[in-house]
């Protein structure tokens, strides 16, 4: 194992990584886990402040977040079951979930930032390896913030009908259209945009996956101040915007494929992410609260643990197959729906638990402030990533046989 | 662990199934004993009961083969005479008793033939042929203390929610021919969107129950056992509900005739909820041991997953 020149900006009581080896990506999965186990546990008071979420705006949670992101990849943890290629130290893709998993079960918070990297990063290994190769390393360090523009005012669930342009021209494309709901655009610097090549009669079928640079001429990202009272999605407005030919992801035409690659990511390896961030948030709740709890509490644990054990058990088979290399396609749709209804239990039996503090406790309650930004967080779950119709749709056509059309 | 390999299992599926066709509640024990059961649950129990439960569940048997399962998780040996009693009840074919099991959570207790009195429970569902029992004679021999007694509920639950399972399976299935024949407004009702939600709502729930039942499994003699199983079946008989609400709703009228049979399907539902715990007790239960607990168990482990 050889040791990348790296410097470390987070608090120096953390292991050195200039003795401390990085882990063994060929290692038993629960040799990983054990031993990240122990790191968490000789670092802890390093990575005290990275144990707690507030309710905060997306800019100020992502920097609070960011050196952990740091750490987890100068010690190796955050390079386990990444390719070589792109920084990492290979091995089975299994570890990155492991990796997950334990930070969540020690107490800390999966970076949401880096939740997002998951989901683009297996896409543009697979579909711009030299893009890989130079971003993968800085998305996966914190180092750059990435975002997806996917849907349009005109284009949500129906994403075959969007139609932001792309032309050819000269040694690249010209861009211009509007894309909205991407989540962390406004703190991003990159952005897999997918835009029309074809006709616009041609569907899914004309549609090309583009990376593009935010801070080139002719984008102008602005947030949508939403109702949780956070702002972590935006509208990115694109006019004559130049990308160059060789920041495609994948090829002209192949934009539908590159969408559908990483979509088995959002819908299930993200699922496995979040569960073992619900399962330490009920944790968090039961042990904290539990004194306040009113006299129906064990129907509604019951019920937000219920919906966690299903999730839960259900990725666990899924994630085995993705990290195989395994596309189960529309079968992600059921561990995406499955996380929906674990998300909004879980929300609304904390709102119940602690109740009246969420509707009626002001903004000096923290813990009420959190809560309240987690149940309106949650009230979106059945709508980013393809809306619970469309998941239930794929349900139904694609693994039941249902006839298609409405 | 499972050790049987899917094309064994497939096979193991079919001589089960062959088995719960051909005999009546009564015989079908001592017919499993004779096609080697004892070493099938010493091989992969996990596997055996499973799939014995799923098949009876998907045939709607009235075999007792939740009896097998309680006696496995008791840690006696198989045998085709024990008749196990829980909540009250013995299950279909208890003729065949030459010892009841009275199982309660407090122990099991050994009681003689002569010692039970049996009435046919009747209730939702007849074709099940539940009975009542009563001891009328003192004097019991225990076998097995509260926590035995645990255990053995613990593997009644994991085997009564694969029973749930495989009628959901079945009742799904057989919903999907009939919505995808028939046509109303000149199109297959399998068509519109709600009829093809209710589906899916169907197939998830029906998803997870499944995958949980085989963490209950795979957590079966840790201490997380009895909560696991506890959540599996209060997964499937939720699904079940859904299955019976769902299913039933799209075949229209013709389900509420004697004829059609889909009826049969939600009274047996109803009867395996009902043994060793509801869904809505379950849940309230499990909720209940979580706090207690302090924290909800994180299984299954991703570590467990082969990384090749």
């Amino acid at each position: 194992m050889t040791h990348v020149s790296s410097h470390v900006l987070a608090p120096t009581t953390v292991d050195d990584v200039t003795t401390d080896p990085f882990p063994d990506p060929v290692a038993p999965l629960r040799q990983t886990a054990e031993q990240f186990r122990g790191w968490l546990e000789r670092n802890h008071e390093a990575l005290e402040p990275f144990r707690h979420e507030v309710a905060e705006e997306l800019h100020l949670s992502s920097a609070r977040f960011r050196p952990l992101q740091k750490l987890l990849w100068d010690h190796g943890w955050h390079r386990l079951g990444w390719p070589v290629d792109v920084g990492g130290l290979g091995g089975s893709p299994l570890h990155r979930y492991v990796v997950a998993e334990e930070l969540a079960a020690a107490g800390y918070v999966n970076p949401a930032i880096h939740g997002s990297v998951e989901i683009i990063a297996p896409m543009l290994i697979r579909f711009a390896p030299d893009l890989a190769a130079r971003h993968v390393p800085k998305g996966v360090s914190g180092d750059e913030v990435w975002c997806q523009g996917f849907s349009e005012p005109d284009a949500g669930s129906d994403l075959g009908s969007l139609r932001t342009r792309a032309i050819a021209d000269g040694d690249g494309f010209r861009v211009s259209g509007q894309k909205m709901w991407s989540s962390n655009g406004h703190i991003a610097s990159w952005c897999c945009l997918l835009a029309r090549t074809g006709d616009p009669d041609e569907g899914y079928r004309g549609l090309t996956m583009f990376w593009v640079d935010l801070s080139a001429a002719g984008v102008r990202v602005v947030p949508t101040k939403l109702e949780s009272g956070a702002s972590d999605t935006s509208e990115i407005f694109l006019e004559d915007v130049h990308v160059p030919a060789d920041h495609l992801i994948g090829g002209v035409g192949e934009g539908w494929a590159a969408v559908m690659y990483l979509m088995q990511f959002e819908r299930g390896a993200y699922a496995w992410g979040r569960q073992a961030d619900l399962t330490t948030q009920l944790t968090e709740l039961i042990v904290d609260h539990v004194d306040e709890f009113p006299a129906n509490a064990d129907e509604l644990v019951g019920d937000a643990y219920l919906s966690l054990l299903g999730l839960r058990s259900r990725c666990r088979d899924t994630i085995g197959a993705l990290a195989a290399g395994t596309n189960l396609g529309p079968a992600f749709s059921i561990d995406k729906i499955l996380l929906s209804k674990a998300e909004q239990t879980m929300t609304e039996a904390a709102r119940r638990l602690l109740s009246p503090r969420l509707e009626l406790a002001g903004t000096d309650d923290a813990v009420a402030e959190l809560w309240r930004s987690r149940w309106s967080f949650s009230r979106i779950t059945t709508i980013y990533g393809g809306a619970g119709e469309v998941q239930r749709d794929l349900v139904a056509e694609r693994l039941l046989g249902l006839p298609r059309g409405r | 662990m499972t050790t049987i390999d899917a094309s064994e299992l497939d096979l193991i599926r079919r001589s089960l199934r062959h088995v719960l066709d051909k005999f009546g509640p009564a015989e079908v024990p001592s017919a499993l004993l004779a096609e080697g059961w004892a070493d099938l649950i010493a091989t992969d129990a996990a596997a055996a009961i499973t799939t014995l439960s799923e098949e009876a569940g998907r045939s709607r048997s009235a075999a007792p083969v939740l009896d097998l399962a309680v006696l496995r998780g008791a840690g006696l040996e198989a045998d085709a005479t024990s008749v196990v009693v829980v909540d009250g009840s013995a299950l279909a074919g208890a003729e065949r008793a030459l010892r009841f099991l009275w199982l309660t959570d407090d122990g099991i207790a050994v009681l003689g033939a002569d010692a039970v009195d049996l009435v046919p429970a009747g209730g939702f569902d007849p074709a099940l042929g539940l009975l009542r029992a009563t001891a009328v004679r003192s004097g019991h021999e225990e076998i097995g203390d509260a926590t035995v007694a645990a255990a053995a509920i613990a593997a009644g639950r994991r085997a009564l929610a694969s029973q749930m399972i495989g009628a959901v399976d079945q009742m799904l299935s057989e919903t999907l021919e009939y919505i995808g024949a028939r046509h109303q407004y000149g199109r297959a009702i399998g068509s519109f969107q709600t009829v093809k939600h209710r589906m899916a709502e169907v197939a998830v729930a029906v998803t997870a129950a499944r995958a949980a039942t085989t963490t209950a499994w795979q957590f079966a003699d840790t201490a997380d056992g009895p909560l696991l199983a506890m959540g599996c079946k209060a997964l499937a008989g939720r699904a079940h509900h859904l299955a019976s609400t769902h299913c039933f709703q799209v075949h229209g009228g013709i389900a509420f005739t004697v004829e059609h049979g889909f009826h049969q399907w939600v009274r047996r539902g109803l009867l395996l909820d009902h043994l060793l715990g509801d869904h809505k007790s379950l849940t309230r239960e499990v909720g209940r041991s979580v706090i207690a607990r302090g924290r909800p168990p994180r299984v299954p482990l991703l570590t467990d997953v082969a990384t090749m």
